[in-house]
């Protein structure tokens, strides 16, 4: 399994997904189908983080507005995410793990 | 890593290795190479390359200083074609010197059009730009963990000479062994 962080750093990982990597990508508002992407090598995973960047947010703050201003705060919540996406997905626990970017 | 060990203490998934491509991992070191990159292509002239050499210069004395807000706008002077004359640079892309267009954000559109059928509650923001790297990481992550460092030869912003500079002072054991191996093209599009 594939994780996909944007540099920026602090940008959503959806400019990864929709311009960099993906197989299904956005070009001049048209999608386009790259035969040659990173999914060959496995399941690729875009987060939406720092928080509040791309699509993301916190309970209680709809609007989006907080920001993480460290590395670290963003981690600590990237590691939570992770923990609950494989509580979900426990199978893919298995999958050797690889976080590009 | 420290995150490696909570998993496998707390969720047995094997990290295999970490992958940067083109990564702003040390802007200290990484901002100094403007000028000699531009005016190696043939970007700008050699006048111009020394009021680089003074804006980069200055972006680092304000990182090193912890003046993050006034090195940003010296970095913007030299690396965003929003605020910078597109003269001095001829208006070529920071991320590709071969293209003249910038990024194509065409997706963020479609994006926020379809907010609703996506499930997204907020509107889509691009990045956030005050989360800073610490430096220092890579080195922990490469006693531990495989890391491939990837870099695109075109891309001004992020250039190769800069990835050298802070991987070639990295306090890492490793160092001596790196500097020594051959490193390998990546081609890609033809």
């Amino acid at each position: 399994m594939l994780i996909w962080l944007q540099g920026g750093p602090g940008a959503s990982s959806q400019f990864g997904a929709f311009t960099e990597v993906s197989p299904i990508r956005i070009e001049n508002g048209k999608a386009k189908l790259f035969h040659s992407a990173w999914n060959i090598f496995g399941h690729l995973l875009f987060i939406d983080q720092p928080l509040n960047v791309g699509f993301s947010y916190k309970p209680g703050d709809r609007q989006g507005t907080e920001q993480v201003s460290s590395a670290h705060q963003a981690a600590d919540h990237l590691l939570n995410f992770l923990d609950n996406f494989y509580k979900t997905w426990p199978r893919l626990r298995e999958a050797p793990l690889y976080i590009t970017g | 890593m420290i995150i490696n060990e909570t998993w496998r203490a707390t969720n047995r998934v094997t990290l295999e290795g970490i992958s940067i491509g083109d990564g702003w991992t040390d802007p200290m070191n990484q901002v100094n190479f403007y000028d000699s990159f531009l005016w190696s292509v043939g970007i700008v002239d050699s006048k111009f390359r020394d009021v680089c050499t003074w804006f980069q210069t200055n972006a680092m004395i304000n990182m090193y200083n912890g003046n993050y807000k006034n090195a940003t706008s010296y970095f913007d002077f030299l690396t965003n074609n929003d605020t910078t004359p597109e003269t001095y640079f001829g208006n070529i892309s920071m991320f590709n010197f071969r293209n003249y267009d910038g990024l194509d954000e065409s997706f963020v559109k479609i994006l926020q059009d379809n907010k609703a059928s996506l499930g997204a509650k907020v509107d889509y923001i691009p990045g956030n730009d005050a989360v800073y790297t610490s430096f220092a990481e890579v080195a922990l992550a490469l006693r531990s963990i495989k890391v491939l460092i990837y870099n695109g030869q075109d891309d001004v912003v992020v250039n190769t000479a800069g990835v050298l500079q802070y991987l070639n002072s990295l306090n890492w054991e490793g160092t001596a062994r790196w500097k020594r191996t051959k490193k390998e093209i990546w081609t890609i599009h033809g």
